[in-house]
């Protein structure tokens, strides 16, 4: 029995894509894309181009990372999984991250299609760039690629030049 | 080669095949064949040739001493060349049900490239109903005109026209005077209502007169709206039709069809079913349809199998040439091979605890039979068995690339496919849901239109409960096509 990990419907061992909602299962660890409920998402209190921000004081749903795009002041909160790829899609290639920042912006910023992973290990959570073009920034700093960052709440990243405040629940 | 002719080809057996195969393969050919039902050229001796290898083989002396004279297989089968794909390398033991998926492809062998493409004997069926008035009508009429001036001087041509009841408009034969007959087609105009049997018997009686196994014997309908009460009808005629050697390909235009029935009328004789959106489509993907027929190197490819205990197949999928799903009953009709285009299609077995105690399981054990419509007399058939060995942990190899990109398409057809399900049976709430999954894959593949489409549908169902007509046959056909285009990926 495989347990697909975007809808948790129970599939018969041996099935390569779930039958429910269509996720790839095996073959592709790392490049399933996950549906996010834009519907969930919520406009910060607007601090444009304020920097560093002012992380908002509520948080919604259960996920444990939040992603709070600084320039659009949207938040994206992600659940269900241990590790998010950050990244664009890019029309005609089968590559998805799992965060897909395509529409924020991200062709403009610099984004890599493949950039970042964000990973929980435990009650730390790192950030590990994926040997990015433009490069990752964990407040300001440039990071080197393949190495995983601690985070703290309120961290400000850039992946290119997109900047995303990581908000954190209870780590 | 030797002189003699091969009588396990004859009868379409395996050489290994029992008694009762032989004597089943010989009384089916009979039927089929008999003198005083079939007037098709060339027929009577090819009876006669049947009658001569039962005589032979259904002895077991005179067929021991037949075998010793034989030639050994391989000499004999360079004409088609086949490949096998599976999606792990091996099972393993397990007290649930588990899934393998083995892609087939056929193509033509070493020794049958270039061959010439064979003559066809095409009989086009035309709804001439009231429905067709304006636009479609002229569309179609154009189309036939086309296909018309583009027919070479072996080629044989008919047209059918119905509505409840059926008149020849142009009787099928070599056509040479081709401005008399453009006039005809002109001259067409709607009148009445839809009975798809009228047209199809006498669309197959056109076919069934100048039926020959050296040309490619093919009956295209096209229709705008239901046929009622003659369906099943219809579906026995399309059955006799396939086991002559006939196919049946289906056009449905606009929204008002009954795609079901198309479906299963084509499928069965190894025939593709089209969905038209626009009228002015029917020109382009008739002249398609008539580019595949003309370049045939097998008009039929049909798998003969006997399922393994604890094996089911449960799912079956011609990628191409023309995507669609296949039944699951032997004789299978698995479709035509293309000169330039190999035949694939994806099965899918489940295997239940039962098959996994042994060492390794038989998924299918069958014969292939390519029909080649350049060769007069049949190919022995291809003997087909697929097995997988059972491991005693999980094979860590990912499935082959391949398999991997026909799947990701086909799981979204086989999501449409749910949700139509699920409409029927009352649970709109999923089936809602289920399209919203679908089009977020539609999506990320890049198929911005068809993803609207079901987001439209999934709210359709919310308010309306059921599909639009229109939606419906969009999504189908459309996620349908992504294969095609998908199996011609795997060149690049």
């Amino acid at each position: 029995m495989i347990l697909c990990p975007n809808c948790m419907h129970k599939e018969i061992s041996g099935a390569i894509f779930c039958s429910e909602c269509g996720a790839q299962l095996v073959g592709a660890d790392k490049l399933v894309t996950q549906a996010i409920q834009t519907g969930d998402i919520v406009e910060a209190p607007g601090v444009k181009g304020a920097a560093p921000p002012k992380p908002p004081d509520f948080i919604v749903t259960e996920s444990w990372v939040s992603l709070h795009l600084v320039e659009s002041g949207q938040m994206l909160p992600l659940a269900n999984r241990a590790e998010f790829t950050l990244g664009r899609s890019n029309e005609g290639q089968s590559i998805m991250p799992d965060v897909d920042l395509a529409p924020y912006r991200a062709y403009e910023c610099g984004v890599s299609r493949l950039h970042a992973v964000l990973k929980r290990l435990g009650e730390r959570a790192v950030i590990m760039d994926l040997g990015s073009s433009n490069g990752t920034y964990l407040n300001g700093e440039r990071l080197a690629a393949d190495v995983e960052h601690a985070l703290t709440h309120g961290d400000l990243i850039a992946l290119g030049k997109l900047k995303i405040q990581v908000l954190l629940r209870n780590v | 080669m030797s002189a003699q002719p091969d009588y396990y080809a004859l009868l379409g057996v395996l050489r290994e095949a029992t008694q009762d195969e032989i004597k089943r393969a010989y009384f089916e050919a009979a039927q089929r064949l008999h003198p005083d039902k079939n007037k098709a050229v060339g027929e009577t001796e090819f009876f006669l040739e049947i009658q001569q290898a039962y005589e032979v083989l259904s002895d077991p002396r005179k067929r021991a001493k037949y075998d010793a004279a034989l030639p050994p297989e391989e000499v004999l089968s360079g004409q088609v060349a086949h490949k096998i794909l599976y999606s792990r390398q091996s099972l393993v033991h397990l007290d649930e049900a588990q899934l393998v998926y083995v892609l087939l492809e056929l193509m033509p062998g070493e020794a049958a490239r270039q061959m010439p493409a064979p003559p066809l004997n095409v009989c086009l069926v035309l709804d001439r109903s009231t429905s067709m008035q304006g636009a479609k009508m002229d569309v179609v009429k154009a189309a036939a005109l086309q296909l018309l001036r583009r027919l070479r001087p072996q080629d044989i041509f008919g047209v059918i026209i119905f509505s409840d009841r059926a008149e020849v408009l142009i009787p099928s034969a070599r056509q040479a005077d081709k401005s008399k007959l453009e006039a005809r087609i002109r001259m067409l105009q709607t009148s009445g209502s839809t009975e798809i049997y009228q047209g199809l018997e006498a669309g197959v009686n056109q076919v069934r007169q100048h039926r020959d196994p050296a040309r490619i014997n093919h009956l295209i309908l096209l229709t705008d709206g239901h046929t009622y009460g003659d369906e099943q009808a219809c579906l026995t005629l399309g059955s006799e039709a396939a086991a002559q050697g006939i196919g049946v390909s289906g056009f449905g235009i606009g929204q008002d069809w009954n795609d079901a029935f198309l479906d299963l009328l084509a499928i069965q004789t190894g025939g593709s079913s089209t969905y038209v959106s626009m009228p002015q489509d029917i020109q382009r993907l008739l002249m398609e349809k008539f580019n595949h027929l003309a370049q045939a190197f097998a008009d039929e490819t049909t798998l003969d199998f006997k399922s393994q205990p604890g094996v089911s197949l449960s799912y079956a999928f011609r990628i191409q040439p023309e995507a669609g799903p296949l039944p699951l009953d032997s004789p299978l009709r698995l479709g035509p091979i293309l000169q330039d285009t190999p035949l694939n299609v994806i099965f899918e077995f489940m295997i239940q605890p039962s098959a996994v105690q042994n060492e390794s399981v038989h998924l299918i054990e069958g014969a292939l039979k390519v029909a080649v419509a350049s060769q007069p007399t049949p190919l022995p058939p291809i003997r087909l068995r697929l097995s997988r060995p059972v491991a005693d942990s999980v094979d860590p190899e990912p499935p082959p690339q391949t398999i991997i990109q026909a799947l990701s398409r086909l799981t979204l057809y086989r999501m449409q496919e749910k949700a139509h399900a699920e409409v029927e049976a009352g649970k709109y709430g999923r089936a809602s849901q289920r399209l919203q999954h679908l089009a977020t894959h539609l999506l990320a593949q890049g198929e911005r239109g068809l993803a609207r489409t079901a987001l439209l549908e999934a709210e359709s169902i919310q308010q309306m409960r059921a599909f639009s007509k229109e939606g419906h046959k969009q999504i189908k056909y459309g996620t349908r096509a992504l294969l095609a285009a998908g199996g011609e990926g795997q060149v690049r």
